[in-house]
């Protein structure tokens, strides 16, 4: 196989061959001398300009992917005969396989939305304003919220709803304080939007809401087979300060217990909900 | 399954995906041809199974050891779950490395795949220290193994069945390639439309030398997309180039169809920044193309001297390459003939003798102990 070795006598020489050519055409007439930098400078226009940029097309692939096949493989490799009686299980179980996979989905569909607030605080990283005292405190948390709402004096009526049927009767722009119970625990994105809304409607300007939940670690202990995956179970206190904080609410304060949690948040001046916000804020738990 | 000493030794096969039409997933069919000719049982398993290989490969996490003393043989392309469950396997492992593209070529065209790639690279790092052997396709790709702490490494070439993916041409399509020349001398490039594979510089450079030498030439890309973005970029690049009547993006064609391309075409240029192979070179050798080639990565080795091989790729040192060898008949000649020579090198035999001689000790020393 040694024959082949030298095709050209010198492959130097045909290099320089070739290099000589280069400067040839190089020199030929009506050619820019700027050509061969043009010619670059065409393809390097079209390259995505950053990587951070493609951040929501990443997004916009995992939720693609956020589906999992349901199509059990039904091969046999010790017994191919055994392909029959598996694919008879197969069909008679894929309404429980197409559950599961309902499910699967669903983390996944929360991965890909929790990234959402993550492309979101990534954004607003520049905008920080100079870091405040931490609104979360940890520590006992008072069961009584009748005490909570009784601690200062409200300008308005004091009331306690345990639904959004209770609130949507109040009366708009009227109320000094709501306090929040049994309805914190399982909300998913559109109630915890109209919540805020709600209570945005219904609040004088400064007047007070205050939400008692338990913990999303309260709530595993109380059945460990209820993950808290998708989106519907007691959102975080964290979650409650940034949403509210966004939403025009001035102060936001929270008391984190082990088990449960309560926020305390004022009505500010400027309100600044909006649904997009609302939503996306209400995922990155 | 007894060998011909006697002993009983298995060596089952894992790979992502058993693609058909790809250079992997022949070599993995070829793979389990040979070990079992060698009298060691084989199966394949992975994760997807092409249509057309149904019943070739089993799931992964369907494969249960036998008593036979037993290794793993895991082939690289791309990251996924198959080398997980390879890495937490107590069998001892074989890694034939056919190289991960490196992940920021696809980083501003397509994240997703560069995390693939980037979770194939880290995989890959995890799985080669603790491997009895590491193979490569090309001295390259074995090199990449001895960095990562491969204690025993060995070149095998990519094992093919020339027979298998050098077909005769159509020749009603080799009659409409030719008549579609107008004239002018014929670029090709055959692979998939990606980033790594460097399009974007085939077709400056191609614009380079319609400007300055043949101003009725032509150029076909003929491989699937493997980026959209990266894909649309072509398109824009070569209508801002005014090269719409010039460059053509093929896309995926059958066996006679890319034979006639070859037959049509009058210089095979690669300018990839990265390879772990390149079949396309063996196939341009096969129909008597000459190669002209941006030595980088594996692409050095595999053409050898077989080809002209260039340092850099600027546009006007690649137009006059091809020129010097289309205009220099002498050269033309001799590049086709070293081509068809070379090709020998790589024949399904001379591979699987490389692959027995590497693989067989290992497997013996498995089987005494």
């Amino acid at each position: 196989m040694e024959a082949h070795d030298q095709v050209v006598a010198d492959p130097g020489e045909l290099a320089m061959r070739i290099e000589a050519r280069a400067a040839e055409l190089r020199e030929t007439a009506d050619l820019p001398d700027t050509f061969e930098a043009e010619l670059a400078e065409r393809f390097d226009s079209l390259v995505p300009p950053d990587p951070a940029y493609r951040l929501p097309d990443t997004i916009n692939s995992i939720r693609a992917m956020s589906t999992i096949s349901v199509e059990v493989p039904v091969e046999s490799s010790r017994f191919p005969p055994l392909r029959v009686p598996k694919s008879a299980v197969r069909m008679a179980t894929s309404w429980y396989l197409r559950f599961v996979a309902d499910q699967v989905s669903g983390v996944g569909r929360a991965t890909a939305e929790a990234l959402d607030l993550i492309e979101i605080r990534l954004r607003r990283l520049e905008h920080q304003p100079a870091p405040r005292p931490s609104p979360i405190e940890s520590g006992p948390v008072s069961a009584d919220i009748d005490a909570l709402l009784a601690e200062r004096d409200h300008d308005g009526p004091v009331v306690r709803v345990e639904s959004l049927a209770d609130l949507a009767a109040l009366p708009r722009g009227g109320v000094g304080a709501i306090g929040v119970t049994t309805l914190a625990e399982s909300m998913d994105a559109g109630r915890v939007e109209a919540l805020v809304e709600q209570t945005q409607r219904t609040l004088r300007t400064g007047g007070l809401l205050v939400i008692s939940s338990p913990t999303p670690a309260a709530w595993s202990r109380t059945d460990p087979l209820e993950a808290d995956l998708a989106g519907r179970r007691p959102l975080h206190a964290e979650s409650w300060v940034t949403l509210l904080d966004r939403e025009g609410f001035d102060p936001v304060r929270a008391q984190l217990a082990p088990d449960s949690y309560v926020v305390t948040a004022t009505k500010g001046h400027v309100v600044t909900a909006t649904k997009g916000h609302v939503v996306t804020a209400t995922k990155g738990r | 399954m007894a060998r011909a000493g006697g002993s009983e030794i298995a060596l089952h096969q894992f790979v992502e995906a058993l693609a058909s039409r790809d250079a992997v997933g022949s070599h993995v069919l070829q793979c389990e041809r040979l070990l079992r000719d060698l009298g060691v049982e084989s199966k394949i398993y992975t994760r997807t199974v092409h249509p057309e290989l149904t019943g070739r490969g089993f799931n992964h996490e369907d494969f249960r050891p036998g008593k036979t003393p037993t290794a793993l043989l895991y082939h690289t392309a791309i990251g996924g779950p198959v080398a997980d469950y390879v890495c937490a396997r107590p069998e001892p492992r074989i890694i034939h490395h056919h190289n991960i593209t490196p992940a920021d070529m696809f980083r501003v065209w397509d994240p997703n795949l560069a995390g693939f790639l980037d979770l194939g690279r880290s995989q890959l790092a995890a799985l080669t220290p603790d491997a009895i052997l590491g193979l490569g396709d090309s001295r390259f790709n074995a090199g990449e193994l001895e960095q990562l702490g491969a204690r025993r490494t060995a070149v095998t070439p990519i094992l093919l069945d020339l027979e298998d993916i050098l077909h005769e041409p159509d020749e009603a399509v080799l009659d409409q390639l030719t008549a579609a020349r107008r004239g002018g001398s014929s670029w090709l490039f055959v692979g998939r439309l990606s980033p790594n594979k460097a399009q974007h510089d085939i077709i400056t450079a191609f614009a380079f030398y319609r400007r300055t030498v043949d101003p009725v030439a032509t150029l076909r890309l003929v491989g699937v997309s493997s980026s959209v973005a990266y894909e649309q970029a072509l398109v824009r690049l070569i209508s801002d180039l005014d090269l719409q009547d010039a460059v053509t993006l093929a896309g995926s064609v059958p066996p006679g169809t890319l034979a006639a391309e070859y037959r049509a075409a009058d210089a095979l240029v690669v300018l990839s920044d990265h390879e772990g192979f390149c079949v396309p070179v063996l196939e341009a050798w096969h129909h008597g193309l000459p190669i002209v080639a941006y030595a980088a990565t594996a692409v050095t080795e595999t053409v050898g001297s077989a080809g002209v091989l260039l340092a850099n790729k600027s546009p006007a040192v690649v137009a006059a390459a091809v020129a010097t060898v289309l205009e220099d008949a002498d050269l033309r000649s001799r590049l086709v003939t070293t081509g068809r020579l070379r090709l020998g090198e790589f024949s399904l035999k001379e591979s699987r003798r490389a692959f027995t001689d590497a693989v067989m000790p290992v497997l013996d020393e498995l089987a005494s102990r």
